[in-house]
C-alpha cells in the first residue's frame, strides 16, 4: 500500500508543472438519506494538490466500511486560450454501510502539501432510515428469503463450516467470475475493447497482475486482518485461483462476495483496470510472530492483439500474488482478566435458563450467548462456578455465522446442562467472560445476571450423579497407533470351528468301534482262552504225533499230558496250578460230562503218568493212547462248546 | 481327549495371531494431525484414503465420523459412527457420538422401545456376542461327547441327559448361527438427504411420511428403485433406494 502511495507522490510531483493552482479538498456522498440496509459510496477528492505529504486516515462514526478505500488517479487537459492545463484529481472512496438510524456525520478530514498548506474538506451529513430505500437486487433478496441459507447451521452454506459446500460455492463463483469478464471484456466495454491491439505479449505483465489487500500488517493476536486477492486487467481474459494461499497459523473465514460480480474501474497510475475480487478473508492470527501471507496463484487465457488475427491470440499465462508478512503480537499482559479465554472482538454476552423451578429428577439448560464480531470459533468456553449441591457437565456448543461482509460476526451458544442433586434454593453467581476489545485496545470483562433456583425433591433419588454421565461433546478421535483390521469371518462360518467338532465326534466314534472290537477279542482272555483251547490241542497233538512216528517215546508221553492238561485248564478256567485229577472231575461233573469219558481222561493221564515213569515203548500202546487222547478231545470239545 | 485339547488350543492361538497383524498408515498421522488442527475437510480425506484399503477398520470409521460432526454433516456422522458399530459392537465411544449426532437431527424420529424379549434377543444375537456362543456350543458339544464316553465306562447317566443335550446344543447353534448373520452383513442403511419422503406401497405417493435425515432405516425388500424400510418408530414404508446410503459399505443393491 506505502509503494503504491510513493508512486502516486511520485507522480504529482513530476506533473507540478503543468498543475492547474487552485487547489480542491472536498467529500462526497452518493445519497444524502439512506437506509440501513443501504450501502453509501464516500468519496474523498483532492485537485490539483502539489507534493502531497500526507492525509488523515477518514473516520466513520456510526458507519460500518464494507470496502475501501478505492484510490484513483485522474487528469484531464484543457486548452485555456492559448494555455494547457492539466488538472489532476486524486480521490479515496469508501463504501459504508450505516450501523444506526438517525443523521450521522462524517467529520471533514484534512491533507498536508508540499508547501505545508492544510486543506481540510467538508464534513458529510447523511441521513439514516429504517429499512432499504435502494431497489433491492433480485439476488440479495432470494437470499434473504432462503430458509436454507448461510445461517443455518446444519443445512449447508459457509455458515455451517461445510467445506464441501464452501468449496462448491467457491468454484460456482470462479465460473461465474470468468465468464462476467469475457462478458465485459468483450462486450460491455468498448473502451476497454479499444486497447486491445495496443497489448503485446511482452507487457502483458503490466496489463494483468494481482494484488493483495491485506488492511493492516501488524495486529495483536487474535485480531481480524481483512485480506483481499484482486485481479487487475487491460485485457479481455479468463482466469480463475488455481492454487489458493495455505494462511498457516490464521484462523480464516471467507467473505461472500456478491454472486454477480461486475468487473469495477479502477485507476492505477493513471491507467484504467478492470479489476475483480477473487477472494476476501478474515483472517485471525492464531500464534504471535511473523506470518506469512503466502502467494496465490491464478491460471487463465488473456486475449492479446495479433497481427494476423482480427480478434486477437489467446495466450495463456500464470500470476503469482506477492507474498505478505503479518506481524502479530501478543495481547498485552497489563490488566489481563484471569478467565481471559483468547477471544478477541467485540461481543455482547446473554444468558438464560430454561427453568427456575425443578426437582432433583430433572435438569435445567443454561444457554450463554455470545455474539459479536471477532474470533468467535475460537472462543472456549466459560468457567462456570456452581454452589455445592449443583452439577454442571461439559458445554454443548453451536456456534454459527451470521454476518461475513465485512467484518465476522455471528454467536456461538454455549449450553450447559444443570442437575441438581439435592434439594434447595441456589444461586448460580454471575459467569465473567473477558474479551479484548479491539477497538478500545483494553480488555473487557462481562457478567452475566445470577440466576436463583429452586430444586425440589424429585421421586427417584439420584445414586450417584458421576456415573449418569451425559455427553455433551463428542469423544475424541483415537490417536493410538493405526492397527489395521482384517474382516475376519465370524467364526461360526470357518472351516475350522466345524473341524473342532468333526475331529472329536470322529474320534469318539472310532473310539466305540475299537473298544467293541476289543472287548471281543483282547478285552476278554478267558473267552480267547475258551476259544483256542481246541486249537493249542490238536497243535499239540500233531507234534506228539510226529514223535509217535518216530518212536521218540518219552517226548511223545510229555506232549499228549501237555495237550490234555492245558486243554482243561483253558476250558475249564482252572489255572495250572490248582488243576488236579479231582478239580478237573469236578469242573467236568459241573460242565455235564459223562462220567465214561471222565474215565477216559482219567486213564489217558494215568497211561501218560506211567509211561513217564517206567518207559515202555510200546508203539501199539503209544498210538492206541494218541488215537484215544484225539477222541477225547474231540467230544470234550464238543460238549464244552454247547 | 487331551490331544484333542492342545490341538483346539493351537488352532485358536494361530488364528489370534493372524489377525493381530498391527502396520501404521501414514494417512492415519494425517488425519489425526488435521483432525487436531480443526482442518476437518482434510481430515476427512485422509480418513476416507485409509477406510477405502481397509474397508473393515472400526476405529477409522469412528475418526471419520467424529471429522464430520465436526464440519456439522451430521447424516455423514451418524452413518460412520454406525459403520464403526458393525465392525466392532462393543465400541462404547462410538455409540455415546453416535447417540450425540443422533440429537442434534432436528425433527428426530423417537426410537420406540420394544418389548424387552425382542430387545433381549437382539442384545444377545447381536455381531459382537457371535464368538461367545459359537466357543460356547463347541464347549457344549465336547461335554456331551465326553458324556457318552464316561456311559461306555459304565458310569450311571441319568437319561434325561441325552434328552436334553441335544437340545441345549441346538438352541446354542440357533445363537451362534443369527449372532454371526449379524456381525456378517447389516440391513441397517442411513437417510442421507435433508428430507427423505416415505410413501406406504411403491410407485404410489398415498401416505407420505418425512423421514429427517440422518435417519437410521431397516431395510427389507427391494422393488425396481424402491426398498421396503422399517424406521426406528417401527412404522414401515417403501422409499427411493436412492435416498439411503448402506452401513454395511461392500453391499450393493
Amino acid at each position: 500500500m506505502k509503494r503504491v502511495f510513493t508512486l502516486l507522490l511520485l507522480f504529482f510531483f513530476y506533473s507540478t508543472i503543468l498543475q492547474a493552482q487552485n487547489v480542491v479538498f472536498s467529500a462526497e456522498a452518493s445519497a444524502s438519506t439512506i437506509g440501513i440496509d443501504d450501502q453509501i459510496q464516500v468519496t474523498f477528492s483532492l485537485q490539483n494538490v502539489q507534493e502531497l505529504q500526507g492525509i488523515q486516515n477518514p473516520t466513520f462514526p456510526g458507519f460500518n466500511v464494507l470496502a475501501g478505500p478505492f484510490q484513483s488517479q485522474s487528469s484531464s487537459y484543457t486548452f485555456n486560450g492559448n494555455q494547457q492545463v492539466r488538472t489532476s484529481t486524486l480521490s479515496f472512496t469508501y463504501v459504508l454501510q450505516a450501523s444506526r438510524t438517525g443523521t450521522l456525520t462524517i467529520p471533514p478530514i484534512s491533507a498536508k502539501d508540499g508547501s505545508g498548506r492544510v486543506y481540510q474538506c467538508n464534513p458529510l451529513n447523511i441521513k439514516v432510515e429504517n429499512g432499504s430505500l435502494a431497489p433491492k437486487r433480485p439476488s440479495r433478496q432470494q437470499q434473504a428469503i432462503d430458509p436454507f441459507g448461510d445461517d443455518d447451521p446444519f443445512f449447508g452454506g459457509n455458515g455451517g463450516g461445510d467445506p464441501f459446500e464452501a468449496m462448491r460455492q467457491q468454484h460456482a463463483r470462479m465460473q461465474q467470475l470468468m465468464q462476467q469478464m469475457m462478458q465485459a471484456q468483450q462486450g460491455a466495454n468498448p473502451a476497454m475493447a479499444q486497447n486491445l491491439p495496443e497489448v503485446t505479449e511482452k507487457d502483458l505483465g503490466n496489463n494483468i497482475f494481482v494484488r493483495v489487500n491485506v488492511d493492516r500488517t501488524k495486529v495483536n493476536l487474535g485480531e481480524q486482518i481483512t485480506v483481499t486477492y484482486k485481479m487487475y486487467a487491460r485485457v479481455a481474459m479468463q482466469a480463475g485461483i488455481s492454487k489458493l494461499p495455505s494462511l498457516n497459523g490464521f484462523w480464516t473465514q471467507d467473505f461472500d462476495l456478491p454472486k454477480d460480480q461486475k468487473p469495477q474501474l479502477e485507476t492505477l497510475n493513471g491507467i484504467q483496470y478492470n479489476t475483480f475480487t477473487l477472494k476476501k478473508s478474515a483472517l485471525f492470527p492464531q500464534q504471535t510472530g511473523t506470518l506469512v501471507l503466502d502467494a496465490a496463484e491464478i491460471r487463465g487465457v488473456a486475449r492479446i492483439a495479433d497481427r494476423y488475427n482480427p480478434y486477437g491470440k489467446d495466450i495463456q499465462f500464470k500470476l503469482k500474488s506477492s507474498p505478505v508478512n503479518i506481524t502479530v503480537t501478543p495481547l498485552p499482559i497489563k490488566d489481563q482478566p484471569e478467565n481471559f479465554g483468547g477471544a478477541v472482538g467485540s461481543f455482547t454476552l446473554n444468558s438464560s435458563i430454561d427453568k427456575t423451578t425443578l426437582s432433583t429428577d430433572e435438569s435445567a439448560n443454561l444457554t450463554l450467548n455470545i455474539s459479536g464480531t471477532g474470533n468467535l470459533k475460537l472462543i472456549q468456553a466459560p468457567d462456570l462456578k456452581l454452589p455445592n449441591g449443583l452439577d454442571a457437565f461439559e458445554p454443548t456448543i453451536v456456534d454459527t455465522i451470521t454476518g461475513r461482509s465485512t467484518t465476522i460476526s455471528g454467536n456461538k451458544i454455549f449450553t450447559y446442562a444443570i442437575a441438581p442433586r439435592i434439594a434447595g434454593d441456589y444461586e448460580i453467581p454471575a459467569i465473567p467472560f473477558s474479551f479484548y476489545n479491539t477497538k478500545t485496545g483494553t480488555y473487557t470483562t462481562l457478567f452475566t445476571r445470577p440466576v436463583k433456583i429452586h430444586v425440589t425433591q424429585g421421586k427417584n433419588d439420584k445414586k450417584d450423579i458421576s456415573q449418569q454421565k451425559v455427553l455433551t461433546d463428542i469423544h475424541d478421535i483415537n490417536k493410538n497407533i493405526f492397527k489395521s483390521s482384517s474382516n475376519t469371518e465370524p467364526l461360526f462360518f470357518s472351516g475350522i470351528y466345524w473341524i473342532l467338532y468333526g475331529i472329536p465326534l470322529l474320534a469318539l466314534i472310532l473310539f466305540i468301534l475299537w473298544k467293541k472290537k476289543a472287548d471281543k477279542e483282547a478285552g476278554n482272555t478267558v473267552l480267547f482262552k475258551n476259544k483256542y483251547a481246541n486249537k493249542i490241542a490238536l497243535k499239540r497233538l500233531k507234534t506228539a504225533k510226529v514223535y509217535l512216528d518216530n518212536k521218540q517215546t518219552i517226548p511223545f508221553y510229555e506232549e499228549i499230558s501237555k495237550a490234555i492238561w492245558l486243554y482243561l485248564s483253558d476250558k475249564l478256567h482252572i489255572p495250572l496250578s490248582q488243576l488236579s485229577k479231582e478239580t478237573a472231575g469236578e469242573a467236568l461233573r459241573i460242565k455235564n460230562i459223562s462220567a465214561a469219558q471222565s474215565e477216559k481222561m482219567n486213564r489217558i493221564i494215568e497211561d501218560c503218568a506211567m509211561a513217564l515213569y517206567a518207559p515202555s515203548g510200546a508203539a501199539q500202546q503209544m498210538n492206541h493212547t494218541y488215537l484215544e487222547t484225539v477222541q477225547l478231545i474231540g467230544e470234550l470239545e464238543e460238549t464244552l462248546k454247547k | 481327549m487331551k490331544h484333542l485339547i492342545l490341538t483346539f488350543c493351537f488352532v485358536w492361538l494361530t488364528a489370534n495371531i493372524c489377525t493381530a497383524g498391527e502396520n501404521s498408515s501414514p494417512y492415519w498421522t494425517l488425519g489425526n494431525k488435521a483432525y487436531t488442527q480443526k482442518l476437518y475437510d482434510s481430515a476427512v480425506f485422509y480418513y476416507s484414503k485409509i477406510l477405502s484399503q481397509q474397508p473393515s477398520n472400526a476405529l477409522g470409521y469412528y475418526n471419520l465420523g467424529n471429522a464430520y460432526y465436526r464440519s456439522n454433516m451430521i447424516s455423514h456422522a451418524v452413518l460412520n459412527y454406525e459403520r464403526a458399530l458393525f465392525f466392532n459392537p462393543s465400541l462404547h465411544i462410538a455409540e455415546d457420538n453416535l447417540n450425540l449426532a443422533k440429537s442434534r437431527i432436528p425433527n428426530a424420529l423417537k426410537q420406540r422401545h420394544e418389548i424387552f424379549f425382542i430387545n433381549w434377543w437382539k442384545s444377545s444375537t447381536a455381531g459382537n456376542t457371535a464368538t461367545k456362543w459359537a466357543v460356547l456350543s463347541l464347549l457344549v458339544f465336547l461335554s456331551f461327547l465326553a458324556l457318552i464316553l464316561l456311559t461306555l465306562r459304565n458310569k450311571k447317566i441319568p437319561g434325561q441327559v441325552f434328552l436334553l443335550m441335544p437340545v441345549l446344543i441346538f438352541i446354542l447353534l440357533f445363537f451362534a448361527f443369527t449372532a454371526a448373520k449379524n456381525a456378517k452383513s447389516t440391513l441397517k442403511a442411513v437417510t442421507m438427504n435433508a428430507t427423505t419422503i416415505m410413501t406406504l406401497s411403491p410407485n404410489n405417493y398415498k401416505g407420505q411420511i418425512i423421514i429427517p435425515e440422518a435417519t437410521t432405516v431397516e431395510t427389507g425388500e427391494i422393488k425396481g428403485s424402491w426398498i421396503a424400510v422399517t424406521l426406528p418408530d417401527n412404522r414401515e414404508g417403501w422409499v427411493q433406494k436412492a435416498e439411503l446410503t448402506f452401513v454395511m459399505p461392500s453391499i450393493k443393491k
